[in-house]
């Protein structure tokens, strides 16, 4: 692995500079309140992530490195600057349209896992994809397989760990095959042994050709990640760049 | 099934209770509205069949130039039949000598009058050949056990006559065997009719030296076409002045048929109830929707975050929530349909086998079912419609956070209150957890109350109807009327008759009273009723005041009934016409009102009945026996005297009405039932609401080593607080609820001065508390279930 630091402004990949950008932010701010109680949570920034690309985004609570997350995500849009997905500019879109796009463009991985309790592995799994038509049994069940759930697949989430919950979540956001994988602390709830059983997982999934975007406060992770961002105070301070990735084994905290 | 559906159907089986509350209330309120309503139309048709089938008449015609009225109606457009009849009441004496107030009423020996036909129940019809032949009319027959071939006497021209029974019979006219409008809670015993040969009936009727002219019949009832009874009023109208031209005393049109008015009243009860007791239930049900969704929204916000971040739209989220709501009030509505059908039916048979109607007819309505299922569906989209638009507008961001209690710190009245007075900072944590708690959530906490009120006014309006009847009565037979008995005579009651009833042992007292039927008349206006003349200084009579006091019988000028202040359109000082039966005008001035809760009479001294008709007496006398004294032995004694032809016992009036009140009372058993389920419901939806809400921070609390019955006693201090704020508003719009229920009774007939005992607003406040107390027992029970670790631990993230 050789790791190179450099200034946020310039945010060229090593993971093939000749491709079409996954994600652009261009002078992305998020500003929430107004007056005395205005919060600054993005201060105009740059970033591209090329596809097939896993950027580790890093940062203290209040970095912004969630809110980023949001606009990337189309949860919420930039108070100024642009943001442009798979070629796509998703900044004006209304809240019609940003449901669209997250439905068919993104897949979120929450650090709480928000599974729906009432329903099992599968169900789960398949209560997202349905609503891009790909929550048939059979596809459902090959997420859960890719996630090596395959055999939980009738539990319900009070009966799986919390490893095996987080994965059942990864599996429902990559049912619908979507091309843009959101991760939100994805190990945040989880001790070491399932955190990097999680881990091993988004990386198998980046290594087969899905753009990864991870936010952490997780040093540790950022060992497997194409690019690290480190955030502070609505901005990012340095990204570093890694043309081999660590192994998610090697990982540890 | 998509997994979003299966979703929708394995959460309504979390926290099955909740949910389960909601839909026995939507179902009670169906439930009651569908009893209540169908038993109201099925009575109401079963009513109208036999009206159809014994062609009942659509106007009676007291009084006047029978014959030459009956021949002018008779060339009226609109009317289908008349017929004349005589009807006459006297004395009846029983086989065991018991006397009561006796009618006759004339029917051909050749077959069934045109109008006002009779049902034989058993033995057989009037018999030409049978002179001394009559029918009993049902209620008669039950009461004095009278069947075929039983004998009965009854008073005419001074002597006893034996008849005999060869049938009993039900009528259209005494379905409710009611003597006149004015008498409408007979007591059994006290008034009998027997349907007699016409002939017979105008043997009793005369002639009598006041009405030496009339010998032929003195009604005349007319039946309508089917179109002309659709508007009857106009045709009410032109026959009544038709039949005041021929000096008729009364025209009774169907409504005010006395048995017909009484049941109508009756069964109005049922109509009113259709709609109260829905809308209590379902604002009841809406409310406890509401609160159980919005926890519900609440407990789900970062799932529903993760669904719109996922790509789920709002309107998929509210339509999800909503439909929560309507298979809440789909389920509760389908049940009540089902109970509502079926309790109609039995609420209907046990009414009309109470009262003795000879037909019953008891039918399913698609409108009822339709209206029943409509008001649950609605009831439940209405209450879900705010916490699903909730859901909806949950923000996908949501996703992202853990749990975040809601905070409403530094504001509202506590806070400003511990600004204001320094001093309450010094009261310890656990009471600020108690004052704080019903904070933090002001429109349950609200809604809560809501259903504290609700409760409230059900179980008030059920025994404050029961307190309000009782001080009816009491009014009724301890202060307006003061005799114990009232006697029939056969002979004027002069000073002898009333010396020698006086001297017998256990008389206190004895008055003469005179009573006649009139019509009294102010302009256009009509009112039948009867003329009661009295001592000025008598005893025996209360005059109670409109404005609460009392006052003499004046010596001249006549009182009346206070509902007659409106029903003609008089006040004190004007002038009344009155017409008695024979037809013959008097003029009276208005000298006050009396505020009488049964009946609405017009009072005047006996000289002035005299001056109004030189050839009145007085046949009647009240009585009023010594303390203590056994009113069977005063009956035996009294009925032995000469000149006494019938007896009317008021305690027996007054367990009539008591008797008349036992569905009453089973009613407002069943309401107390019902406002207490509701009030548990209610209760226990919000309250396990609020313990569920609060599981972490209990938790947190248990852990920190609060022990388990500390925090039962701050949740339970916290409800009862809840409670406490709800019950004076409670009990005061129960007081207003009662009486507004109350007052649809309200006719010149029956008059229900809302009197709610201090007792019974602490008994429906204590009882509304320990509903409280057993609804939060399954909330408190959670807390003792409460595993501290999960709940910290996947709560709190």
């Amino acid at each position: 692995m050789k790791p190179s630091a450099r200034p946020a402004q310039t945010d060229a990949s090593t993971a093939g500079d000749d491709a079409a950008p996954a994600v652009e932010l261009l002078g992305a701010a998020k500003t929430y309140g107004t007056g005395h109680a205005e919060v600054h949570a993005l201060r105009g920034v740059d970033l591209t992530v090329l596809p097939g690309e896993m950027v580790v985004l890093l940062g203290p609570s209040g970095s912004g490195k969630t809110t980023l997350l949001n606009l990337v995500g189309g949860i919420e849009p930039p108070t100024t600057g642009r943001v442009v997905v798979g070629g796509r500019e998703i900044t004006d879109f209304d809240e019609k349209a940003r449901t669209t796009y997250r439905r068919g463009t993104v897949g979120f991985v929450f650090q709480f896992f928000n599974l729906v309790p009432t329903l099992t592995a599968l169900e789960n799994v398949r209560l997202v994809a349905e609503l891009t038509g790909r929550g048939d049994r059979e596809r459902a069940m090959h997420a859960l397989e890719d996630v090596g759930l395959a055999d939980r697949a009738d539990h319900f989430p009070a009966q799986l760990s919390g490893g095996e919950q987080q994965r059942v979540a990864i599996a429902r956001a990559i049912a619908k095959d979507p091309p843009l994988l959101l991760c939100d602390e994805p190990t945040g709830a989880l001790d070491l042994e399932t955190g990097l059983g999680v881990l091993r997982t988004l990386q198998r999934l980046n290594r087969a050709g899905r753009t990864l975007l991870v936010v952490t406060h997780n040093a540790a992770i950022a060992a497997i990640a194409h690019r690290v961002v480190r955030m502070r105070s609505g901005e990012i301070v340095t990204v570093t760049t890694t043309d081999t990735p660590g192994d998610a084994d090697e990982v540890t905290w | 099934m998509t997994a979003l559906t299966r979703k929708l159907l394995r959460d309504l089986r979390r926290g099955p209770a909740q949910l389960l509350a909601v839909v026995a209330l939507v179902a009670l309120g169906v439930a009651l509205y569908g009893a209540s309503y169908d038993a109201y139309r099925n009575l109401d048709a079963s009513y109208n069949a036999i009206f159809d089938r014994y062609h009942f008449a659509d106007l009676t015609i007291v009084g006047g130039d029978a014959p030459a009225i009956a021949t002018e109606v008779a060339t009226i457009d609109g009317v289908a039949t008349v017929a004349t009849r005589t009807v006459a009441d006297t004395p009846l004496r029983l086989a065991d000598g018991k006397t009561l107030t006796g009618r006759v009423i004339g029917l051909p020996t050749t077959g069934q009058p045109p109008i006002n036909q009779v049902e034989v129940e058993s033995g057989s019809y009037l018999d030409p050949s049978r002179a001394g032949g009559v029918l009993a009319e049902s209620h008669l027959a039950d009461q004095a056990d009278l069947s075929e071939d039983s004998t009965v006497e009854i008073w005419v021209g001074g002597t006893w006559q034996p008849l005999t029974v060869l049938g009993t019979v039900a009528s259209p006219e005494y379905l409710w065997p009611a003597a006149s409008r004015q008498d409408v809670l007979p007591a059994p015993g006290t008034f009998g009719v027997l349907f007699v040969p016409e002939s017979l009936a105008r043997q009793v009727l005369g002639p009598e030296p006041a009405e030496a002219t009339q010998t032929g019949p003195n009604e005349v009832t007319v039946y309508y076409t089917p179109a002309a009874r659709d508007d009857a009023s106009e045709l009410d109208a032109r026959l009544a002045a038709l039949a005041q031209r021929h000096g008729a005393a009364d025209v009774v049109p169907r409504d005010d048929q006395p048995s017909n008015a009484t049941l109508a009243l009756d069964i109005k009860g049922f109509e009113e109830l259709a709609i109260m007791f829905p809308v209590l239930f379902l604002t009841a049900a809406g409310l406890a929707t509401y609160v159980v969704l919005t926890r519900r929204v609440a407990r789900d916000r970062a799932i529903i975050g993760m669904m719109r971040a996922s790509g789920f739209r709002r309107r998929t989220v509210l339509g999800h929530y909503l439909t929560t709501g309507l298979l809440c009030g789909l389920a509760g509505s389908v049940i009540g349909v089902l109970l509502g059908i079926a309790a109609a039916g039995t609420v209907t048979r046990l009414y009309i086998e109470a009262i003795g109607v000879p037909l019953t007819l008891v039918s399913i309505r698609a409108s009822t079912v339709l209206g029943g299922l409509a008001f649950g569906l609605v009831a439940g989209a209405l209450s879900a419609l705010a916490p699903a638009l909730a859901a909806s507008r949950v923000p996908p961001a949501e996703a992202m956070r853990g749990v975040v209690p809601s905070t409403r710190g530094g504001r509202g009245l506590l806070a400003r209150l511990e600004r204001w007075i320094p001093a309450t900072r010094r009261l310890p944590a656990a009471a600020w957890f108690v004052l704080r708690g019903p904070t933090r959530h002001p429109r349950r906490t609200l809604y809560t109350e809501i259903g504290v009120v609700l409760a409230l006014v059900l179980i008030l309006v059920s025994w404050g109807m029961l307190d309000t009847v009782r001080a009816t009565m009491a009014r009724q037979y301890d202060q307006v009327q003061r005799q114990d008995a009232q006697l029939v005579l056969d002979r004027p009651a002069d000073a002898a008759i009333l010396d020698d009833l006086a001297g017998v042992p256990g008389v206190a007292a004895v008055e003469p009273i005179t009573e006649r039927p009139i019509t009294l008349e102010a302009g256009s206006k009509t009112y039948a009723t009867a003329l009661l003349g009295l001592r000025p200084d008598t005893t025996m009579h209360t005059f109670l005041d409109p404005d609460g006091g009392t006052r003499p019988l004046p010596a001249t000028g006549v009182l009346l009934g206070t509902a007659l202040r409106e029903d003609l359109g008089v006040n004190s000082g004007d002038r009344v016409s009155l017409r008695f039966l024979d037809g013959s005008p008097a003029d009276l001035t208005v000298a006050g009102f009396v505020d009488e809760p049964l009946g609405t009479f017009a009072y005047v001294s006996l000289d002035q009945v005299r001056a109004l008709d030189a050839t009145a007496r007085s046949t009647g006398a009240l009585v009023r026996f010594d303390p203590g004294t056994d009113a069977e032995a005063m009956r035996r004694a009294l009925t032995s005297r000469p000149g006494v032809v019938a007896y009317e016992d008021t305690e027996a009036l007054r367990r009539a009405a008591e008797d008349f009140m036992g569905l009453f009372y089973v009613f407002v058993g069943v309401m107390l039932l019902f406002g207490g389920m509701l009030a548990f419901t209610v209760l226990f939806a919000t309250m396990s609401v609020n313990v569920a809400e609060r599981s972490v921070e209990i938790a947190t609390l248990r852990a920190s080593g609060v022990s388990q019955r500390r925090l039962a006693r701050l949740v339970t201090a916290e409800n009862l607080l809840l409670v406490t704020v709800g019950i004076l508003p409670g009990l005061g719009l129960g007081w207003l609820a009662t009486d507004a229920y109350l007052s649809a009774f309200n006719t010149d007939l029956m008059r229900f001065a809302t009197d709610i005992r201090p007792g019974t607003f602490a008994w429906s406040a204590l009882a509304v508390v320990v509903v409280a107390l057993l609804a939060q027992l399954p909330g408190l029970r959670a807390l003792g279930r409460l595993d501290l670790g999960t709940v910290v631990r996947e709560r709190a993230g």
